[in-house]
């Protein structure tokens, strides 16, 4: 399976060129064209039973629909786009367990199992989080730019800035703050702390603050003059 | 301070190095991330009154960020905004700049935050009555929707209201509402304001309420 990730930074899209019997799994809705003779396998994969005590269940994903693309004998070609426009990132898995967050994960090949879920140390956990395990390749989508991070120690990042990170680093919620600046100021950033040695990846806007901005434009009173 | 505007124009990311005991004040919301031994603390921008009144009779957030390095070595933040765009620079003058609600990202100390006032037909239009006016010596990071276009303004100036960013606070500021069959809301005809007096304007080159309406008409 070869990579190829073209027109970066702001409108990527990924080629991936697969061998004979191979297999990739993507996600749903994701595909732009591909060759003949590829074989299209619908998949789901639900969430183990809502977790622990800390799971916020009212926000989380339960299922997860995928695409598996499984070439025949002259391999083939697919080319994935996210839904968003931004860049693409890529990760080699080895070793290490990989935790993605739902939105931002495109396609993974065929050997890397994905479980739906992770053990948030946080009590209300309102993103789903996918665990990818096992040897290959990742691609993932961000909403502007990405960049990676290499911890070693301690660093600071914006929950919702956050796409990927490896399993080797925990973190925890900065709770940095007297209780009363939380009553009166409960729209703030969430800042999590991550602790180890590992890698972060990053993106650099935030789609959902973005959707809020537009849905806000999308009352009705705003329409009243302009 | 040194900075680096990285991913520039469409999705731009302001790299920050604070040397030692330095601070940078940030908009909420716009902190990426940060490393290890910075601190972040958060304050009312220009006093509490006057963050007060813009946060009630204006569109401002009643606080902001303070990040601090208090080690001996220099350390790196990154900052970005909610809409893809450019970050700019500017130099603050004496004279100072007014800037719009959710275009601030971050400015150094010497720059005072304090509050201006925009006039009774801004505040008709549901744009504020009281505007967040930054002045004293230091830098100002804006950040805009589309890119950042300074125009000078000699005597009278129109602009779409959406599209304006900053001005100069020697300019007045007067919304004219649409009037007639043309100026109907179904015609797109937004919102224009007069600036009248001479300094320069900063506008952006795409407004949210247009792409908001493009939205609309798709939803119907």
């Amino acid at each position: 399976m070869q990579v190829k990730l073209t027109n970066s930074p702001q409108m990527a899209i990924a080629h991936i060129t697969l061998e004979p019997d191979e297999e990739l799994f993507a996600q749903n809705g994701s595909l732009v064209t591909m060759t003949a003779g590829m074989n299209v396998q619908s998949l789901m994969r639900r969430s183990s039973e809502g977790g622990k005590h800390n799971s916020n269940k009212r926000f989380q994903a339960k299922t997860l629909f995928l695409n598996n693309y499984h070439s025949g004998e002259d391999g083939g070609e697919v080319y994935l786009a996210p839904a968003l426009i931004g860049n693409l990132g890529y990760y080699q898995l080895n070793s290490h367990k990989l935790i993605i967050r739902q939105s931002a994960y495109l396609a993974s090949s065929g050997k890397i199992e994905i479980f739906m879920g992770y053990r948030s140390p946080l009590k209300n956990e309102t993103n789903t989080w996918l665990s990818l395990v096992g040897k290959g390749d990742v691609i993932m989508s961000g909403f502007g730019g990405i960049y990676d991070i290499k911890v070693d120690g301690k660093y600071t990042i914006n929950c919702d800035h956050l796409i990927a990170f490896e399993n080797t680093l925990k973190f925890q919620a900065v709770n940095n703050q007297p209780s009363w600046q939380k009553l009166l100021f409960p729209n703030q950033e969430i800042l999590y702390e991550f602790r180890g040695t590992g890698r972060i990846l990053c993106q650099t806007h935030r789609p959902f603050a973005f959707a809020q901005k537009i849905g806000q434009q999308l009352k009705p009173h705003n329409f009243r003059f302009h | 301070m040194l900075y680096k505007i990285r991913y520039h124009p469409a999705y731009s990311v302001l790299n920050v190095t604070l040397k030692p005991q330095e601070r940078l004040y940030t908009a909420l919301g716009t902190l990426v991330s940060m490393e290890e031994g910075l601190i972040l603390k958060r304050s009312f921008g220009g006093g509490f009154l006057n963050a007060l009144a813009r946060h009630l009779l204006g569109k401002d957030d009643l606080i902001l960020n303070a990040i601090h390095n208090p080690t001996e070595e220099p350390l790196s933040l990154e900052l970005s905004k909610t809409f893809p765009g450019d970050i700019t620079r500017l130099n603050l003058t004496k004279s100072g700049i007014v800037v719009r609600p959710q275009v601030h990202v971050a400015h150094t100390t010497g720059v005072q935050m304090g509050i201006h006032w925009l006039g009774f037909s801004s505040w008709f239009s549901g744009q504020g009555l009281i505007g967040l006016k930054l002045h004293g010596r230091g830098r100002v990071f804006l950040g805009s929707y589309g890119s950042l276009i300074q125009s000078q303004c000699n005597e009278r100036f129109m602009i779409e209201h959406q599209h304006l960013v900053a001005f100069s606070p020697k300019l007045r500021l007067k919304v004219n509402f649409p009037k007639g069959v043309i100026g109907d809301p179904l015609a797109g005809g937004g919102l224009s304001s007069q600036l009248t007096g001479g300094g320069s304007i900063y506008w952006q080159t795409r407004s949210l309420s247009s792409l908001g309406r493009y939205i609309r008409l798709k939803l119907r």
